[in-house]
């Protein structure tokens, strides 16, 4: 099928001490693609790029199938861009407006808005047209986004660190209504994320990004069931390191961790040392952190 | 194009009632500050109206754009960055004409209130007072139409020091421009002074209103191009 969100080894120099490198990803439908990196790896700028907000050195993007990005025609720009939805980290409307008046702002913009569907959102997430948007919450002004992002027959949704500072009951409202989202199928959603937590119960892939170039894209099996993490000596580390490719090992005041890339190859192997299962988190840490061979 | 005015109109709504209200309290104290100068004083509170709201407007949407990351996420909305800027100078060219027309219409019915200093309901005025009206907003418009690229290529706030200083070197070149010892001047005292023909004040508006057309034009693609390869 049909890719919703394709970057094809995109580039932009943004500064002078940070650019995008031949950036590749795709979303295909159905999915939940978590997008993870520390602070300032590139996430909101690789969706700045997605989006067309910023203008590329080098590479492709494509929306749905066709070209996009910022040099595309106006019209294309218009068409595509109305089957997508975004959720930023903080609530982008004026501040001044109220709940009710965000309709008027952002409606008109989309052919396919759905009135009713934005009143029962609104209605379910329980937010009061009546309130202005400076005195949301950072939970509620989400939900408004949501809802925005929700009521125009998006197929692809986007969310940049959408989950950061949200409470864990907010967080798994808002990962109820992603899987709820998606699960038809033909509808996708691009989460970036330092709060991997979320994308262990939710992502289908994992694409993790570090100074402004893609590091890994896993399906998340690959990470939470067939990865481990080997908790050991130096010695026991040495000889896994040897031993395994693709370990990553990182070293603490009393135990070594190493990265194995399949866990059960290496309780084979090595049957005393003991092997877990690795979090999202702990692969991110130790792939960005970790030494290689 | 039509989508993305929809959408700057609702944000001109929450701002009219503001503007309003206060286009209203400088509308009553000029009239009655300068009534007693005659009919042609009678039209400073319009003409003060007429030319505000033009800055007013460009700048508090312009303050709206920098709120909360407005501007960014107006671009990720099925909106090409020309809808946006053609909205937006349409925009500030419908409400600068209503608040024109709305203060010329306050400032005749107020007419007959004056008569006992004078001046006169008669057309003459009525005329007089529509044309000053409608000048000092398109001036006020070719102002607004200089400047609103700088709000595109540096930002809300940059471009407000930029415009201040622009609108000082606007101010000052009419000053000079006007001044009795320049022939400009004398030339427009000559064919439009004290008792000016209507019909070379109609030609005059019509005059300031195709410059102010070009204008606009010219400022409106200067600010898309800007606009287009500006990051967001």
């Amino acid at each position: 099928m049909q890719n919703l969100l394709e970057l094809k080894g995109i580039s932009r120099t943004v500064s002078d001490r940070f650019s995008l490198r031949d950036v590749t990803l795709a979303v295909e439908p159905g999915q939940i693609v978590g997008f993870v990196g520390a602070n300032g790896a590139g996430k909101t700028t690789a969706i700045r790029a997605a989006l067309g907000l910023i203008k590329l050195d080098a590479g492709e993007v494509h929306l749905f199938g066709q070209r996009c990005g910022a040099d595309a025609p106006d019209e294309s720009q218009r068409h595509l861009r109305s089957r997508v939805g975004l959720v930023l980290d903080t609530c982008p409307f004026p501040s001044t407006l109220k709940v009710g008046q965000i309709e008027a702002l952002v409606g008109p913009a989309y052919p396919t808005w759905d009135r009713e569907t934005f009143a029962g959102f609104i209605n379910r997430f329980g937010l009061d047209p009546k309130t202005k948007v400076k005195d949301l919450s950072r939970g509620m002004g989400m939900k408004l986004q949501l809802a925005c992002a929700l009521s125009h027959n998006a197929k692809l949704l986007v969310l940049d660190e959408a989950t950061a500072g949200l409470d864990p009951m907010a967080r798994e409202e808002l990962l109820d209504e992603l899987l709820a989202f998606v699960a038809d199928g033909q509808r996708s959603v691009l989460l970036s994320s330092h709060i991997t937590s979320d994308l262990d119960r939710a992502a289908d892939r994992v694409i993790c990004i570090d100074n402004g170039s893609i590091v890994f894209d896993l399906p998340r099996e690959d990470i939470t069931d067939r990865a481990g993490i080997a908790h050991c000596t130096r010695a026991q580390a040495a000889e896994l390191m040897a031993c395994v490719d693709g370990a990553r090992v990182a070293h603490h005041a009393y135990s070594v961790d190493v990265l194995v890339p399949n866990r059960r190859e290496a309780l084979e192997a090595f049957p005393e040392i003991p092997c877990d299962r690795v979090t999202i988190d702990d692969y991110l840490r130790l792939t960005l952190k970790g030494a290689s061979k | 194009m039509k989508r993305a005015f929809m959408s700057e109109l609702a944000i001109v709504r929450t701002l009219a009632p503001s503007i309003a209200g206060v286009g209203l309290f400088i509308f009553v104290v000029l009239t009655l500050a300068n009534a007693t100068d005659g009919d042609s004083g009678m039209s400073a509170g319009a003409c003060a109206v007429s030319a505000m709201s033009p800055i007013i407007i460009m700048n508090s949407l312009a303050g709206y754009d920098n709120q909360n990351g407005w501007e960014r996420y107006r671009a990720t909305l099925p909106f090409s960055r020309k809808d946006i800027i053609c909205a937006r100078y349409l925009c500030i060219v419908v409400f600068s004409v209503v608040m024109a027309c709305a203060a010329t219409f306050l400032n005749i019915l107020a007419l007959p209130l004056f008569d006992p200093m004078g001046i006169p309901s008669i057309c003459q005025t009525i005329f007089e007072i529509a044309t000053a009206s409608a000048a000092s907003m398109l001036i006020s418009l070719m102002m607004v139409f200089l400047t609103q690229p700088l709000f595109y290529r540096f930002g809300h706030m940059e471009a407000l020091r930029l415009s201040l200083g622009l609108f000082a070197l606007f101010g000052c070149g009419t000053m000079a421009m006007l001044s009795s010892s320049n022939p400009i001047s004398n030339w427009l005292m000559s064919i439009a002074g004290a008792n000016p023909d209507p019909a070379v004040l109609s030609c005059l508006r019509a005059g300031i209103a195709v410059l102010a057309l070009a204008l606009c034009a010219i400022s409106c693609t200067v600010s898309t191009k800007v606009y287009r390869v500006r990051d967001l």
